[in-house]
């Protein structure tokens, strides 16, 4: 058995990189097929799970994230009113970027507190990760 | 200049000029409250109608909405429940004032303290003592309009922020 097959099974953490561990959502047949075959074949588990495409962020997506909230920041820091704050265009271009622009908004929440919870809550459709706050330390 | 840097400046002058030279900064810029929860003297909640995660709320029996009206039973739910005429010191009421734009929406409110200077939390911005009412006010989308409504309140003024250096004596002080 090669080395870095040994080491799979070792810690599951140190998949490769193109490999997306087993989650609790796939089918429980297919996770147990993987399981399986993991020991045997690591080049056949590779087949049976076709690893989802993760949204990337590249670096100019990033600079025009903070461009918008540098913008947001700046023309509606003055106001108290949440809903003049969320009608922003700037804040608007935010959530018209879609799902993929969630992992931006929890690095901003991390770096300073926002109010993101409405561009979250209609991002995730209902499923706010920030319910509860409005910062993530 | 960083986003944070840019908040905690003093670029509110930028955005309201008119106060240069008439406040003074009593707090560190938060979002943890706003205006209006300054205003009836909590910093531990951001009263907003959109109070639907946690840190925000909403007294129940206002309307969900920013309108003078649903303010003013925000207000009320708070112990205002007198409006009144003006800003003029009166020895035993504490005052608030609302702000409207030119559409007549709320767009702001102040507390009258116990030297006669008005205190004011500005958005996302610092909490500031100043020393009239007409120092924040301007149309400009960013302005708070005018001070408009009244609203007091039988209570001992607050004596935060703490006045040691009032920007002006009372008696100088207009309403």
């Amino acid at each position: 058995m090669p080395e870095t097959i040994k080491n799979v099974h070792r810690s599951p953490n140190s998949y490769p990189r193109d490999w997306r561990r087993p989650t609790s959502n796939a089918p429980r047949s297919l996770r147990t097929k993987l399981w399986e075959n993991l020991g045997e074949n690591c080049e056949s588990v590779k087949t049976l799970v076709e690893p989802p495409k993760r949204p990337s962020i590249n670096v100019s997506e990033q600079k025009k994230f903070e461009d918008l909230v540098f913008w947001w920041i700046k023309e509606t820091s003055a106001s108290s009113s949440l809903l003049k704050k969320v009608i922003h265009p700037a804040y608007q271009r935010i959530m018209a970027k879609g799902p993929s622009v969630i992992p931006l908004i929890l690095k901003e929440m991390k770096r300073r507190p926002g109010h993101w919870f409405w561009a979250l809550e209609y991002l995730t459709e209902g499923q706010n990760p920030a319910a509860n706050s409005r910062t993530l330390t | 200049m960083t986003m944070d840097e840019w908040l905690n400046a003093e670029n509110i002058e930028d955005i309201l000029p008119n106060i240069v030279g008439h406040y003074k900064e009593t707090s560190k810029a938060t979002i943890d409250y706003n205006c209006l929860s300054w205003a009836v003297e909590l910093t531990d909640t951001f009263i907003d109608p959109e109070n639907r995660c946690v840190g925000y709320s909403w007294p129940d029996g206002a309307e969900r909405e920013w309108t003078t009206a649903a303010c003013r039973k925000v207000l009320a739910y708070y112990g205002y429940v007198e409006e009144c005429d003006d800003g003029s010191f009166e020895d035993e009421y504490v005052k608030v004032a609302m702000y409207v734009d030119e559409s007549g929406a709320p767009t702001h409110f102040a507390r009258q303290i116990v030297d006669g200077n008005w205190t004011s939390k500005l958005g996302d911005f610092i909490d500031v003592v100043h020393h009239n009412l007409s120092c924040i006010e301007g149309n400009d989308h960013q302005h708070y309009g005018t001070a408009k409504y009244y609203f007091k309140k039988k209570g001992p003024k607050s004596t935060w922020p703490p006045s040691e250096e009032p920007l002006k004596s009372l008696t100088d002080s207009p309403a």
